[in-house]
């Protein structure tokens, strides 16, 4: 390396490491959200420059003249070659959800400084070293997907279980993203307009698209993005007319309308709907992605929210439980994800041109994944500490008027009145703002707090407001109708193997059944939390950090065994080590949700509370909801554990030379670009 | 010879090159048509990642591969080919 170039990374590591030490350090005092910006880069920038190329170099020693599935499959359909920016673009797309957004947000509530330290520990060793590693194990084996791998690489048993955790995260996932729709729109005229406004819009996007200018997807998402404005504009007159009532909707009505909506989306043509709502959605989302980081480079907002606050201790009111280790569960998108091994092995490695694109695509796009994260513990910790936890608090945790929470929340040492959350609420064109769980308005005030301090003042801050609750309305619905039709898709598959049938994509029985099946699954989760007077969310996320963070573990899994299988067990620890950190924060996350002794985490003890209490309607289906809660927990923890040991057994016997290696890679054939290299 | 779209399109610039014996205005207008090419290539990369992003580009293939033109109905066949990969097109959280 030339001596510029040492000294230029000397500079990134210095810079990098005062900002991570002020934001650590300082105490007492508001701090510039610009601070969080820098150590950000600046740990991306010695990420990729240094440890994902030692992971290329040494760990998976990419080969140039290896020739890739989408050259060699080459068919215009699935398998096409393509420049390593459209397939980053494309990639970033697909892994970027509301996950990042909402994860941070609700692990605010410990301080900005753990959600943040983890964000970038997380991505740099862990997440983005999944993605990257998954992918090109996929690309090695002609673009097969994580449950396939699980298949070949451990055994079927392992195979199996991937494949249930996989439907178990997508159940739990898709409830909880319904449910942040739900406690979003709920009593919100304006919101519940312009999202039920954006259903027949993306129809009409699929009918222009069909009949009127077909395949001009571009021109008729940026028709659709138009009229979301419009819907937008529209609430805001709808929300002070006399259709306000009818747009004015309870947690459980919403609740009905989303489970009716997800059932219409798994069996409707792909053309009318999914497929418009998903450019539609796309589109709004990498444009939002863009106005905020340039919004936060602008504005250079400070953050409110200390480094550290008193819930560490596990007496959080947004979500019961200890820094460690819920912090870690909590934000799962944004550090590391199981998810996105689905989606690293399913249509990404199928367009890979060369393998040495696998570093900047898996490892590239999880790092922008992760700066996403950052923007929204920025969003969140913008917002005075009271006023973010007066939001973001359950009315059984604070009491259920605004008066007990604001006392609570006072005694806790984080001052906010009444009037004050008054005239937030009316500013944003809000009845309450009280109440509202499950991180996405805390996230719509924050981004609405930052675009209007650079644009518009106070005047357009109920617009911006709107405009965020939109923008994660359109990404969350976009994953319910994506994912439900997926778990469709991935039920029928498993039910054909038992009567051909129900096999049959096509058959209508056949989509009723398995839809409904889906819809149910997760309608159930989503019922109990939209009925549970701690919010749902204080329960659910948690649930479901854990499930995602399971399937992480079962991809790591995959990924050291095949580093084993291949010869280089000295770098085994590339994956293991985020696999044991893993093991330790989902195994004891699990065990103190079923069997924490305090009611507020342990979900046998609120249990057993429950049932030592007066008798009150709908007792017993809380405690049964519990139990399922608990039970799926327990489950989940089992399955896992069967991989991690199987994958262990594997290790063990090849490390010791009980057992020949053998990889299920592609042979070997060289490329016919080699000119290019 | 076979050629990916990645050296046609994030080909390398070779600026910094210049010759000694150029003006300081012939080095000037060099340099203003490498940032013009440079925004030009930045514009078409966008171009060619949102017509990935929105299937455009996919579309495209299609009409190529099956050797029809733009129309509703080879739309159509083309939304039906795509349509279980589509429908099984997970989305993150």
């Amino acid at each position: 390396m030339k001596l510029g170039k040492i000294l230029l990374w000397i500079a990134v590591a210095a810079a990098g490491a005062l900002a991570l030490a002020t934001l650590a350090w300082h105490r007492g005092e508001a701090i510039s959200a610009m601070w969080l910006v820098v150590a950000a880069l600046c740990s991306y920038a010695l990420g990729y420059r240094f440890y994902s190329k030692f992971v290329a170099a040494k760990v998976l020693t990419l080969d140039a003249m290896r020739a890739t599935p989408a050259e060699r499959l080459e068919n215009g359909r699935d398998f096409v070659r393509t420049n390593k920016w459209v397939v980053f673009g494309h990639h970033f797309a697909a892994i970027a959800g509301p996950g990042p957004l909402v994860g941070p947000v609700l692990a605010a509530q410990f301080g900005y400084l753990p959600g943040t330290l983890w964000i970038l520990v997380g991505a740099v060793f862990g997440g983005c070293v999944q993605d990257f590693v998954i992918l090109l194990f996929s690309v090695r084996r002609d673009g097969k997907s994580l449950g396939q791998m699980a298949r070949d690489e451990i055994s079927k048993t392992a195979g199996t279980v991937a494949f249930i955790s996989v439907i178990s995260i997508l159940v739990i996932l898709l409830a909880v993203v319904a449910l942040i729709i739900v406690n979003a729109l709920k009593d919100s005229p304006w919101g519940a307009f312009t999202i039920g406004m954006t259903i027949p819009i993306a129809l009409l996007m699929g009918i222009y698209l069909r009949y009127l200018r077909p395949g001009r997807v571009l021109e008729a998402s940026i028709l659709g993005f138009l009229c979301v404005m419009l819907a937008i504009f529209g609430g805001k007159w709808v929300s002070v007319s006399s259709h306000a009532a009818a747009f004015t909707l309870t947690g459980t009505t919403l609740a009905v309308l989303i489970i009716v909506y997800g059932f219409a989306a798994s069996a409707l043509p792909v053309w009318l709907l999914l497929a418009p709502r998903d450019y539609l959605s796309t589109f709004v989302k990498l444009g939002t992605i863009a106005i905020l980081a340039l919004g936060i480079v602008l504005v250079r907002p400070t953050l409110q929210m200390p480094a550290l606050t008193r819930f560490i201790d596990g007496s959080g009111p947004v979500f019961a439980g200890n820094l460690f280790p819920f912090a870690f569960i909590t934000i799962a998108c944004g550090a590391i994800s199981g998810f996105h091994a689905l989606i690293s092995s399913g249509t990404t490695p199928k367009m890979i041109a060369r393998e040495q694109q696998t570093r900047m695509v898996g490892y590239g796009a999880m790092m922008c994944e992760s700066f996403v994260g950052i923007m929204a513990i920025i969003a969140a910790c913008t917002l005075q500490p009271g006023t973010y936890l007066a939001v973001n608090s359950g009315a059984g945790m604070v009491g259920g008027t605004p008066v007990a929470a604001v006392a609570a929340i006072n005694n806790w040492g984080f001052p906010v009145t009444a009037d004050q959350m008054a005239t937030l609420a009316q500013n944003v064109g809000e009845k309450t703002l009280f109440f509202r769980t499950g991180g996405a308005p805390a996230f719509a005030l924050g981004m609405a707090k930052i675009f209007s301090d650079s644009l518009g003042g106070t005047a357009v801050m109920a617009i911006w407001y709107h405009f965020a609750i939109m923008f994660e309305a359109l990404f969350i619905l976009t994953v319910l109708d994506a994912g439900t039709r997926v778990g469709r898709f991935m039920l029928q598959d498993a039910l054909g193997h038992i009567w051909k049938p129900l096999g049959r994509t096509s058959w209508y029985p056949s989509i009723i059944a398995t839809s409904s099946l889906m819809v149910g699954a997760w309608g159930y989760f989503l019922w109990q939390g939209v009925r549970d007077p701690l919010g749902g969310i204080n329960s659910l996320w948690p649930i479901f950090g854990i499930c995602n963070q399971l399937l992480a573990a079962v991809a790591l899994c995959v990924a050291t065994t095949i580093i084993v299988k291949l010869g280089r067990a000295r770098y085994m620890w590339v994956t293991l080590a985020p696999l044991a950190w893993l093991g330790a924060v989902t195994f004891s996350a699990a065990w103190h949700k079923v069997f924490d002794p305090n009611p507020l985490i342990g979900l046998l003890s609120h249990a057993r509370q429950l049932a030592a209490g007066p008798a009150v309607a709908g007792l017993q289906r809380r405690i049964f909801n519990d139990q399922i809660d608990a039970a799926v927990c327990g489950l989940l923890i089992v399955l896992v554990s069967v991989i991690v040991l199987e994958s262990a057994l594997q290790w063990i016997s090849v490390i010791s030379g009980r057992k020949q290696a053998t990889t299920q890679e592609a042979p070997f054939v060289a490329t016919a670009y080699a000119e290019e290299l | 010879m076979k050629q990916s779209g990645d050296l046609v399109i994030a080909r390398d610039l070779v600026i910094g090159k210049t010759d000694k014996l150029f003006t300081a205005e012939a080095r000037r207008r060099e340099e203003k048509s490498a940032l013009r090419w440079r925004l030009q290539n930045g514009w078409k990369i966008l171009r060619s990642i949102l017509r990935e992003i929105f299937d455009e580009s996919a579309y495209d293939r299609f009409l190529q591969r099956t050797k029809t033109s733009h129309s509703v109905e080879s739309y159509r066949a083309f939304m039906r080919e795509r349509e279980s990969a589509a429908a099984q097109k997970p989305r993150c959280c």
